[in-house]
């Protein structure tokens, strides 16, 4: 494959050295371009390789065939007559371009999914009473789930919520069933910041009350947002898990988006082909009780994911400390 | 928790599953697996140091010749964390590997010196092993022996269990659990019967439970005549495995019961427990337990060498004269075992999850016992743990059982509470179409008790381990874990669509960030909370502002009142990369207290930094203006200090544009201008016109007329245009088209052109002209300006 390589770049500085020399574009394209030219050589050979290996010797030789054209376009050009000239080419002389960062972009494109689906956006505040955050979540005072997530107190009763769970009570206490509401927001758990904590970070909070909505409902809702998000490949699973305020309770993991040659390392999903990505359940009776809703004839599934999370799998973005530094560079990477 | 497979395997026969697809099921079904550790993978050998040097141009560095097996010899250089001499063997990482902790090893230049490997300390090795924090081993080992091979691990599962189940804090319940999703059979523990001879009988221990609320269950033992030594090979092999550093067999011991069965055990010397003084002053021989609660200001000095002032009303094991350990957590210095301990009173006990929870809180104390107590412990396990355990000391150290078997029962008996289960709900839950046959198999696996059946419902009784079961849902997850999670096939939802929320600031926040973002502004994100020195930059006042009970540090510590500071923090991070204009905003929920109220707001605020003022100004209003035009919003900009202006709406301000000084804007190479605005959102939005209705596009044509006016004095021009409009209600607009200034000093030339236009009719010239020669005296006459 080396030599294979090695040969573009080769050709790459005939082209240079031919375009020294005066050759006219359509010479060039004769030598290099035509059925017969050194480029088509080349791909001959392809078909004695692997498919990775094609696709890296396919990039190159698509790179300079591009690099080969616009060259021969240059040439061209030149020899457009001089009467009636207009240049089109001149740049804008706009110096930098705003941007949108990223984390309302993913905000925006997990609501766009969810609202085709029928969800209406709800939102509750960033300074929460224990209530709403803990205790109408069946989290008692000394329920041990309360020592993971480790809060930031404002007095004995209010907290910077720690969870978007906090607004399911708010809703289900305002609105009667059917209720499908999403709500975006900013949480605050005590955490220093490394390369996978800052002390804020973002969720959306997801929550469906209806007489008949089921678990198997959840399953397929979440497959379909996760395809949505990641691509139409991708496979999910759920994993028990413990929340205090569903059960059953569980896990969703999709389908490593990246690793799909299996002898190599990823390092996205540390070889085990599956991301975890939120938290999900049927609603616990008791949370319903609390908002004065009937658990015999109502129902609920609710799930809780991560906003910063699922962008950093998606592009590849190695800290989450990036999201809250506001380096221009990071930012104006996305729109 | 660490499940070692070759522990696991004493209960439950597992080994034709290959360790990845073990790994699998248990992660769907049981609870998350972190990590499968497995010592081949790493290239950890005995090593022998034959040289050591030191490097003189380091302080702290040694390089050393050490040989690992095969005669081969690396140079490796180490620091002098741990005492290292000629002779010794240790474990030596070669490079290139990995360690259990992910840390890669390969070749490298250390002070000008190549280091071909590394010596492994406990705490890089994933394990608890010695005093020392470095392993030694003794001249029998072979040198290049796998180390992790050579302590006895095999395949190790490292689990995270989840707070509700407690029952799985243990190989023999993590084995029960697994037996029942594969259906194999589980290895019962047969609690072992012991010896008593009523000779060895001493009479000389009494225990009293003073506080019966705090204690479920309190049983103890005593033995004499013990040989404490070292524990031997296999247990301390299983121990190292699970992650536990071997201490003494004694406490071995304790530790290996509860991490088989995960009931806490613990052992007194029972010759430091105090004597009860007799009548006459004289010592009765009588040593007395005693569980009580702590009263004000008492401490313990405990195993971990830490003293600790314990929270009045926490749990204790006491004599009459001191406190011997902190139930459920730790015990005492004083009252521990040691080597030459010949008589132990062993006790199994089962605390309340409340009170061990808040004495663990409060005093940041976390323990194996801990852990295990706070997530309750099956009742029915206290007696068979601690024979278990004394069966194995005698084993181990000889001895004599010398005291009854004291067991304190609470008689606050659970009533045992059976549960309903309707097999229509769980299909209706589910999503799923259950029969009864398998969701009885499903619960007799589980050790459900089924007392009463009919087609469609079961009366049930969970297993007593089994303290998270309590409702008919606790059920329902069970047997669809059981059944597999992922063998329920997705739907998506029928059912109407809620009407009841017709919430649109999502959106309308999500537009006017598209707004900036498309006039070149970039939006950041910062936390919400800043240090008290920026409470002065916000120039909201210290008492408005919310303080965190419990910050991270000081510089976080205070809930953001403004987003100004945030704002100047990402301008500083970008502010000598970009050197032409700069053009920063955030939207975000500020805090404001007041009268002991805290009101939560959304807020845009942005900053915009340019070389010239005019600029600077026109770039900020430009965005003010789109967002306002979004809601075909009337505002007026109201100035009030010669930096600061207000923007009202409705006679409401519900923002500010301000000129920031130069020294909020630090270390600017290019000394530009920075302009803040901010405006509340939240009232923004509150004060959206209904739905707009169409206007008839005016059928006559309009007239534009260029003025250019010089101003050579201070005159507000948002002012003066606000008065033009006033003059003829045939002034449709006044649009500024130029402003022109020579120099920073000079007067300013400004353009407005004047559109005129009336509804009934076209205009003619002279109208045209009447008017804006009205315009022009104006000018000229009210304001005194120069016309060009």
């Amino acid at each position: 494959m080396k030599q294979l390589l090695d040969q573009i770049k080769q050709i790459k500085q005939k082209v240079k050295d031919d375009l020294k020399s005066k050759l006219s574009a359509d010479e060039i394209k004769n030598k290099y371009l035509s059925r017969k030219g050194k480029l088509n050589n080349i791909l001959k050979n392809l078909k004695n390789f692997s498919a990775d290996e094609k696709k890296i010797i396919g990039q190159e030789a698509n790179n300079l065939k591009q690099f080969i054209q616009q060259e021969i376009r240059k040439l061209e050009n030149k020899n457009l007559s001089n009467v009636n000239f207009h240049d089109l080419t001149i740049p804008s002389t706009e110096t930098f371009f705003g941007s949108i960062h990223p984390i309302r972009s993913m905000q925006t494109e997990l609501v766009n999914i969810f609202s085709k689906i029928g969800f209406d956006i709800a939102s509750g505040p960033e300074v929460e009473t224990d209530w709403y955050n803990f205790e109408a979540l069946n989290i008692g005072k000394n329920h041990p789930a309360r020592a993971d997530q480790d809060s930031f107190y404002i007095d004995e009763t209010h907290l910077l919520r720690t969870q978007t769970s906090s607004v399911q009570l708010r809703v289900l206490e305002n609105i009667k069933p059917p209720i499908r509401i999403i709500a975006p927001g900013r949480i605050f758990r005590r955490d220093s910041v490394d390369a996978t904590h800052t002390p804020t970070f973002h969720q959306i909070e997801g929550i469906i009350v209806d007489e008949n909505i089921t678990f198997a409902d959840l399953k397929g809702i979440l497959t379909y947002a996760a395809r949505q998000i990641f691509s139409s490949q991708t496979q999910t699973r759920f994993r028990i898990s413990y929340f205090p305020f569903v059960e059953p309770g569980a896990e969703m993991d999709v389908s490593c988006p990246f690793c799909v040659n299996i002898n190599t390392h990823c390092s996205v999903c540390k070889n085990s082909k599956w991301i975890e990505i939120l938290g999900c359940g049927v609603v616990h009776p008791k949370v319903l009780k609390n908002a004065h809703i009937d658990p015999k004839k109502y129902q609920g599934i609710a799930f809780g994911m991560g906003i910063e999370r699922p962008f950093m799998i998606k592009h590849q973005i190695p800290s989450i400390k990036l999201f809250y530094e506001n380096d221009l560079i990071f930012l104006s990477q996305f729109k | 928790m660490k499940i070692p497979l070759e522990w696991l395997g004493q209960f439950v026969n597992v080994k034709e599953i290959p360790i990845k697809k073990l790994a699998e099921d248990i992660s769907l079904a049981i609870c998350e697996v972190e990590e499968i550790i497995n010592p081949t993978v790493f290239d950890i050998r005995i090593g022998e140091i034959k040289s050591i040097k030191k490097i003189a141009s380091s302080k702290k560095l040694n390089i050393a010749k050490v040989e690992v097996g095969n005669k081969q010899l690396l140079n490796i250089i180490f620091g002098d964390w741990f005492p290292i001499k000629k002779g010794d063997r240790v474990p030596v990482a070669v490079a290139p590997t990995i360690l259990p902790t992910g840390m890669k090893i390969k070749k490298k230049e250390l002070a000008g010196f190549l280091s071909e490997g590394m010596l492994v300390a406990d705490s890089e090795l994933g394990l608890n092993v010695s005093k020392e924090g470095i392993i030694r081993f003794t001249k029998s080992t072979k040198l290049g022996t796998n180390v992790l091979q050579f302590l006895g691990l095999a395949e190790i599962l490292d689990l995270k269990i989840t707070p509700n189940r407690g029952d799985l804090l243990s190989i023999y319940g993590f084995a029960r659990d697994l037996s029942a999703f594969y259906g194999h059979k589980l290895n019962r523990f047969i609690t072992p019967s012991l010896n008593f001879d009523h000779k060895h009988l001493t009479h000389n221990l009494s225990i009293k439970v003073d506080i019966e609320s705090a204690v479920k269950r309190y049983s103890a033992l005593k033995i004499s005549g013990i040989k404490n030594t070292i524990s031997p090979d296999w247990m301390q092999k299983r121990l190292i495995s699970a992650g536990m550093r071997p201490i003494n067999s004694v406490v071995d011991c304790t530790n290996y019961v509860m991490l088989e069965l995960g009931q806490p055990l613990h052992a007194f010397d029972f010759e430091k427990i105090s004597e009860i003084d007799s009548d006459r002053g004289q010592t009765s021989g009588i040593r007395e337990i005693i569980i009580r609660r702590t009263k004000n200001d008492e401490t313990i000095t405990a195993l971990d060498e830490n003293k600790y002032n314990l929270p009045t009303g926490s749990i204790v094991i006491a004599d009459y004269k001191k406190i011997l350990a902190l139930a459920g957590l730790i015990g005492s210095k004083d009252s521990g075992v040691t080597e030459n301990t010949t008589q132990i009173v062993l006790e199994s006990a089962i605390f309340n999850p409340i009170n061990i929870s808040q004495t663990s809180k409060a005093l940041g104390l976390v323990t194996d016992a801990s852990q295990r107590f706070e997530r309750e412990i099956d009742s029915e396990i206290t007696v068979s743990a601690l024979k278990r355990v004394a069966g194995l000391i005698i084993e181990i150290c000889g001895g004599k059982i010398s005291s009854e078997i004291f067991d304190h029962k609470i008689s606050h008996k659970k009533i045992i509470e059976k549960i309903i289960f309707s097999l229509d709900r769980l299909n209706k839950v589910s999503g799923t179409n259950f029969s009864i046959n398998v969701v009885e198999k499903i619960l007799h696996r589980l050790e459900f008790q089924i007392i009463k059946k009919t087609k469609k419902t079961l009366e049930i009784i969970p297993p007593s381990w089994r303290y998270d079961i309590n409702l008919e849902e606790d059920v329902f997850e069970e047997i669809i874990r059981i059944y597999g999670y992922n063998h329920v096939s997705p739907t998506l939802p029928s059912g109407e669509l809620s009407l009841s929320i017709n919430n649109n600031n999502f959106s309308l926040e999500n537009k006017i960030a598209q707004i900036c973002s498309n006039l070149g502004w970039n939006e950041t994100q910062t936390f919400s909370f800043y240090s008290p020195s920026e409470i002065k930059i916000s120039k909201i006042s210290a008492e408005n502002h919310v303080k965190l009970q419990n910050p991270l540090g000081p510089e976080t510590s205070i809930l953001r009142a403004s987003l100004l500071p945030g704002l100047l923090k990402s301008l500083h991070k970008n502010i000598n990369s970009t050197l032409s204009d700069l053009s920063l905003f955030e939207i975000g929920h500020i805090f404001i207290k007041t009268n002991e109220k805290i009101s939560e707001q959304l807020y845009i605020s942005g900053v915009n930094l340019t070389a010239n003022l005019n600029d600077c100004v026109l770039h900020v209003r430009l965005v003010i203006d789109q967002i306002f035009n979004l809601f075909n919003s009337h505002f007026i900009i109201n100035q009030k200090l010669s930096t600061q202006a207000e923007i009202l709406q409705k006679s409401k301000v519900i923002g500010t544009i301000s000129i920031l000084d130069s020294s909020l804007v630090l270390s600017d190479r290019q000394k530009r201008n920075a302009i803040y605005f901010e405006i509340n959102l939240d009232e923004l939005f509150n004060n959206q016109l209904a739905t707009n209705l169409f206007q008839e596009i005016p059928p006559y044509p309009s007239v534009n007329r260029d003025v250019t006016i010089i101003i050579d004095k201070k005159i507000y021009l948002g002012d003066l245009i606000d008065d033009l409009q006033k003059i003829d209600d045939k002034i449709r607009k006044v649009e500024l088209q130029d402003i022109y200034q020579k120099d920073k000093n000079d007067p300013k030339a400004v353009t407005l052109r004047i559109i005129y236009q009336d509804k009934d009719k076209t205009l003619t010239d002279e109208e045209v002209m009447t008017m804006h020669e009205t315009v022009i005296n104006n000018f000229k006459n009210e304001h005194h300006l120069k016309i060009k």
